[in-house]
């Protein structure tokens, strides 16, 4: 089988150069179908015309083919960006969550915790707070 | 005589013409005047008359468009011309066919198509301030992303962006229409699929542009992919060969060269471009698998029919040894096929054919380096059971 595969490979290299070359560019695919096409967003019918020509295009088969590994390299360094970007879907319900069990506005203060400074004297903590403005 | 036949037939064309207008009345007004590949005119004034009747189907669509995007200003017309465009495109002009698409048909057609980016496209097409704003906010950051990823510089990715963003306004004025890039868009795949290749196509242009190397990887315009892998027609002939051998040589070459052509020519469509991609363009077995993970996929579909005729398409995601077992089963076809066509064909014995397959070993297998990933085939596969998806 090996041996078939290194026929099949040499010959479909040197064939794929010599093909390309007789197509003129008014036949090329263009973006909408070759993006549908790598979508699989075509049906049968669309598709097995695509894939003849496919064949005998060397630009558009090599530009499909940019395009499935484009798909498998950007999309998911595309997903880790928007990750940063945007809050996960887990975050923003368990965010939802806590917005209807937890009332927001100066309520949230009383989840605020801070370690008292050790430098501040004992005598600071039983005073009393400062009044507030009556205005 | 001639010019007789010839006015007949204009006469009968034009009559077909009408005949397609009145029977479209209202819905088929916009969808007439596109190119379509029909073998009869009887065939097309029937779709035009099919696509009619989709009307209400697609002024439904339109609606529920309208409803969500209030401020696209887009009417019915518009939104049935640039359907009915799709259709022509795809339904007809990728898959020609002696009948017309039944009404049923071109319903799952329009049903198929992205209609909320189609939409938005079209707004953007005719300026729409709130339409651009949308995509804007929608697609920009993607675009940007994706520039930064496939432009070598930053400055080439601005100059990318830029590119991109004029092409989908428009720069040239015909007839007092812009010509936005937005107009080749269909719906028939995603915006953002679409985009992806808007993007890609400009990085090659401004590299190309400037005519240097592409930094895209294996990048080749020009199905130059095979430039420097061997030859099989033009190995080196080693010097210490007679004359007798060479001759012998040459035409057991030759044979085999024409053996190999017709057994490549022997399998379908398919089974080639999955060939092409693997072993021209490079693509790798997971990157094949991905192009065919969706349980619909009309490639997967058509490999699957092959394993199991008449059996139901699996939904099992297809792994990378589902692939090999189809380039596999492709070999083997190539390999039956090459050995028949020797032998039948070309009336070589046995023992000659086994010359055929040793010389072409010998001689493809100089200076070839099949890539890493070949290289632990055989490996995978005896693994393959394990990994077993959808084949």
């Amino acid at each position: 089988m090996e041996a078939v595969r290194a026929m099949v490979h040499c010959r479909l290299s040197s064939l794929a150069g010599v093909k390309t070359e007789s197509i003129s560019a008014a036949v090329h695919l263009d973006e909408d179908a070759m993006s549908a096409f790598v979508d699989g967003l075509l049906s049968e019918d669309e598709t097995r015309s695509i894939i003849s020509h496919l064949t005998s295009c060397g630009s558009c088969r090599g530009f499909t083919a940019r395009l499935i590994r484009l798909e498998s390299t950007f999309t998911a360094e595309d997903e880790s960006k928007m990750a940063e970007e945007t809050p996960s879907r887990l975050r923003r319900f368990l965010e939802g969550i806590t917005s209807q069990v937890i009332p927001s506005g100066s309520e949230d203060a009383v989840f605020a915790y801070q370690n008292p400074d050790e430098n501040v004297e004992k005598s600071a903590e039983t005073t009393p707070d400062k009044p507030k403005d009556k205005a | 005589m001639q010019t007789l036949s010839n006015d007949r037939l204009r006469s009968e064309w034009a009559a077909s013409q009408l005949l397609a207008k009145a029977l479209c009345q209202y819905y088929g007004q916009a969808l007439i005047n596109t190119a379509t590949r029909f073998a009869t005119s009887l065939s097309e004034s029937e779709y035009r008359k099919n696509l009619g009747s989709c009307g209400p189907d697609i002024d439904a669509i339109q609606s529920s468009c309208a409803a969500s995007c209030p401020d696209f200003g887009l009417t019915a017309a518009d939104f049935r011309a640039a359907i009915g465009a799709a259709a022509d495109k795809y339904l007809i002009g990728f898959a020609p066919r002696e009948e017309a698409p039944s009404v049923d048909e071109i319903r799952e057609f329009v049903g198929e198509l992205q209609h909320s980016d189609l939409y938005l496209a079209l707004a953007c097409e005719r300026g729409n301030d709130h339409a651009w704003q949308q995509f804007d906010r929608d697609y920009r950051p993607f675009i940007e992303r994706l520039a930064r990823h496939l432009a070598r510089t930053g400055s080439d990715a601005d100059e990318v962006i830029d590119s991109v963003y004029a092409e989908l306004f428009g720069t040239k004025i015909v007839d007092g229409v812009r010509q936005s890039k937005f107009k080749s868009y269909t719906g028939r795949g995603t915006l953002r699929g679409w985009l992806r290749a808007v993007v890609t196509n400009a990085v090659v242009d401004l590299y190309r542009g400037r005519q240097t190397e592409i930094s895209l990887d294996n990048w080749s315009e020009s199905g130059g992919e095979a430039r420097e892998r061997p030859s099989f027609t033009t190995q080196a002939h080693r010097a210490e060969e007679t004359m007798v051998a060479t001759v012998a040589r040459e035409r057991y070459r030759s044979v085999t060269v024409s053996a190999l052509d017709e057994a490549l020519g022997s399998l379908d469509d398919h089974e080639k471009l999955l060939l092409l991609y693997y072993h021209v363009d490079g693509l790798k077995l997971r990157e094949i698998a991905r192009i065919v993970e969706e349980p619909a996929s009309p490639i997967r579909r058509w490999f699957q029919r092959q394993t199991k005729r008449g059996g139901k398409a699996q939904s099992g995601r297809v792994h990378e040894s589902t692939v090999m077992r189809w380039l596999e089963k492709a070999y083997r076809k190539v390999s039956d096929h090459f050995q028949t066509c020797l032998g039948k064909k070309h009336g070589l014995t046995a023992a000659e054919i086994e010359i055929c397959r040793d010389l072409a070993t010998e001689d493809l297998g100089q200076g070839i380096e099949l890539r890493a990933e070949s290289a632990s085939f055989e490996k995978v596969e005896a693994g393959g059971s394990q990994l077993e998806g959808a084949s």
